[in-house]
């Protein structure tokens, strides 16, 4: 995790200054043929394979589109999927662009969240002369099946803004929700925590608890070892509101607060979105601290819905394998 | 044996008065959080209060050293008598300060601590609010709090320095004894106003109804602020809200002949002329009906002046707007973000509506309003 923060800045300086002396350049020069080198971020060989050689299709069959100026880049094979060739041809009707770097050379990343592999920072020039980065993101087995540009870089599409205003205000409605459903534990209100998850919710609760062991110090003094233990139990809706029913009438008060969120819309179903933060949960008897993935479905005319709620603890879960949108099959 | 019973009577009924008149002599609080405070003073303090709170005292300073030498308690009353405030008092300023509600948490939440007395029950407090004390550049130990509190003398003189950002605030005491107190706790709006979202829905509300005064800004626009938008329209740019560059506080105009500006208004530039509505630059008599979404799937209705609307967020608030859907003039959707200046929380207000009705200046709007949405270490 230090290697990718210390990592990454620096690599975004490098490709900003080459970036910058190829726009100078391009215009004097042909466009040439891309090599994709991955440095890492994969360990499956043949899986990082495919991915570098699915990129470079990507990008040199933009690089040729580009200089013989085709109206549609006519994507063909089975190198990538149905919603990314129709996503790709949509921006390229609006702009063309090529890439500007000779030999991309980045790090893959797996990114639990969304379930995909990615690829960032490779660099773009559009027909306005404008620069920007994209991401470009792959199936398991290696196909391309995203390709997202920097928000905020440029301006590529009228619809942009009505997206960015609509995304926004549904993110803020959800935080919204968010915060109401906080309260509705601080508050003990278990009818209206009832009525914000779905029927058919999927529930995974956590509790630590200390084991004692005994041990033996060397010197012949024994010990008196505590351990903390995670037990994770998978629950039904019905069966979650019984347990917290239980824990509403123990605690004299329930104190909690949530913190680093992250809140992604879904790439395919557009009206699920995935929350992960960390929640602060205290009690006069008992305190944890965990990493919480929803999966809330978004209502136009009523409150959100939550399909998927799950906790893990902070100390033990690593960055990989927290919950996320590629856990789950909705359908 | 008759006198007996009726002297048992009669000591049962003082009893019973006596508790009713103590029941009844209790203050009302405007927060749970000042009524458990309260519920912690000593007797004779709470006596006091309890005077106070039935005479028409808006504002006091009592005697805490029975609390903790050299102190005194600062307690506050709203019109309706309610206790809005009880705390230790180390915070000289005006109550005009736009930090007052900062000030108040700090002098509570050290109240708070001073009454808990407890070493654990103060540490366990300290954590779940995530409050960070330190002493001379030293994290300040629990069951250390209340005698370094007693070793400062906090008066007018006293240095006091309030620094914030999106996520926390820290403030630092620098006594004249080059002794050196600083308080670190989030910028969390719930917990330093001391009371949910639910009931801060309703205070605000409530306050939208009472001081909602309809005001436009009226502020001379140089023309060196506008760069040219397109036709014979010109922008003068605002703030970006996050990164999201088309959702922002530009404002637009026009150029007179003489040479001077004024806020566009017309049908022809309907989208810029709704901007320039929602950044309250245009004087109108329009009512907005708003839908104000209550925690608990709840909501209510109230109709505002809509520049009185606009107005209450002029002060403490920075406005951003953004457009839905905006193509055609009879289906407009935009979304207007308040975002407060000090407290990491926004509301949100939707509006649906059409050019016509927006550009009549004795229409009636419609809009979703959602409040108090805290912003605290968000990735969108």
């Amino acid at each position: 995790m230090n290697t990718l923060t210390l990592r990454f800045p620096i690599l975004k300086l490098i490709i900003a200054v080459f970036g910058s002396l190829l726009i100078s350049i391009a215009g004097l020069t042909q466009i040439t043929k891309v090599d994709v080198v991955l440095t890492g971020g994969v360990e499956d060989q043949a899986l990082k394979k495919k991915i570098e050689i699915n990129l470079e299709k990507l990008l040199n069959k933009i690089n040729t589109s580009y200089e013989a100026e085709s109206q549609k880049l006519n994507l063909s094979g089975n190198w990538f999927s149905d919603g990314f060739s129709k996503e790709i041809e949509e921006f390229w009707e609006h702009s063309h662009f090529y890439c500007k770097l000779h030999q991309i050379n980045e790090n893959v990343i797996f990114e639990n969240f969304t379930g995909y592999y990615t690829i960032r920072n490779i660099p773009i020039v559009l027909n306005s002369g404008d620069t920007t980065e994209v991401k470009v993101s792959f199936l398991n087995e290696g196909i391309i099946d995203g390709f997202s540009i920097a928000i905020g870089r440029v301006q590529y599409k009228n619809s942009m803004k009505y997206t960015c205003t609509i995304d926004l205000t549904r993110k803020e409605i959800i935080l919204n929700f968010m915060e109401n459903m906080k309260t509705a534990y601080i508050k003990k209100d278990i009818d209206f925590i009832e009525s914000i998850y779905s029927d058919k919710a999927l529930i995974i609760i956590g509790k630590k608890s200390k084991i004692q062991e005994a041990g033996n110090s060397g010197d012949g003094v024994r010990l008196s070892l505590s351990q903390e233990k995670i037990e994770y139990i998978e629950m039904t809706k019905a069966e979650y509101i019984e347990r917290l029913k239980g824990v509403f009438q123990r605690n004299s008060y329930i104190n909690l607060s949530f913190d680093s969120f992250q809140l992604l819309k879904h790439r395919k179903y557009d009206d699920f979105y995935g929350v992960t933060l960390r929640q602060r949960w205290n009690t006069p008897t008992y305190s944890d601290v965990g990493i919480m993935f929803f999966l809330i479905q978004f209502q136009e005319d009523s409150l959100p819905k939550i399909w998927v709620r799950t906790w893990q603890d902070e100390k033990s879960v690593k960055d990989s394998s927290v919950y996320g949108f590629a856990d789950f099959i909705i359908r | 044996m008759i006198i007996n019973k009726f002297h048992k009577i009669t000591v049962l009924l003082l009893s019973f008065l006596s508790l009713s008149l103590s029941v009844l002599s209790e203050p009302h609080f405007k927060s749970l959080k000042l009524k458990e405070i309260y519920m912690l003073l000593p007797g004779n303090i709470c006596r006091q209060i309890e005077n106070l709170s039935s005479s028409s005292v808006k504002s006091q300073i009592i005697d805490a050293k029975s609390i903790i030498p050299n102190h005194s308690l600062s307690i506050r009353f709203n019109q309706n008598k309610q206790v809005v405030h009880i705390g230790l008092h180390i915070v000289f300023n005006s109550l005009e300060d736009p930090y007052q509600e900062v000030y108040d948490y700090m002098e509570r939440t050290l109240l708070y601590y001073a009454l808990l007395k407890d070493k654990d029950r103060i540490i366990k407090k300290m954590g779940e609010e995530q409050i960070l004390l330190k002493y001379n550049q030293q994290n300040l130990p629990a069951n250390q709090i209340i005698s370094v509190l007693s070793s400062f003398h906090f008066d007018q003189d006293t240095e006091l320095r309030l620094d914030s950002n999106e996520d926390s605030f820290l403030a630092s005491w620098q006594m004249k004894n080059s002794t050196f107190l600083q308080m670190g706790f989030p910028n969390n709006y719930t917990v330093i106003c001391g009371r949910t979202k639910d009931v801060i829905e309703r205070e605000i509300m409530d306050e939208l109804q009472a001081n909602a005064i309809p005001s436009v800004l009226i502020g001379k626009t140089d023309q060196s602020d506008l760069e040219f938008y397109h036709d014979e329209l010109y922008v003068k740019k605002g703030k970006i809200l996050l990164d999201y560059p088309y959702i922002n506080s530009d404002t637009y105009y026009m150029k007179n002949k003489d040479g001077s500006c004024n806020p566009v208004f017309n049908q022809k530039y309907f989208k810029e002329s709704t901007a320039n509505i929602f950044q309250n630059l245009i004087r109108t008599n329009q009512k907005i009906i708003i839908t104000h979404k209550l925690y608990g799937n709840r909501e209510e209705q109230f109709t505002l002046n809509l520049n009185g609307f606009l107005n209450f967020f002029s002060a403490d608030y920075h406005t951003y707007f953004g457009w839905q859907r905006g193509d055609s003039s009879e289906d407009l959707v935009a979304s207007m973000f308040v975002k407060n200046q000090i407290f990491n929380f926004m509301h949100l207000l939707i509006i649906k509506t059409n050019s016509n009705l927006i550009l009549n200046k004795n229409s009636t709007i419609e809009g979703t309003l959602y409040t108090f949405i805290p912003q605290n270490h968000i990735s969108l």
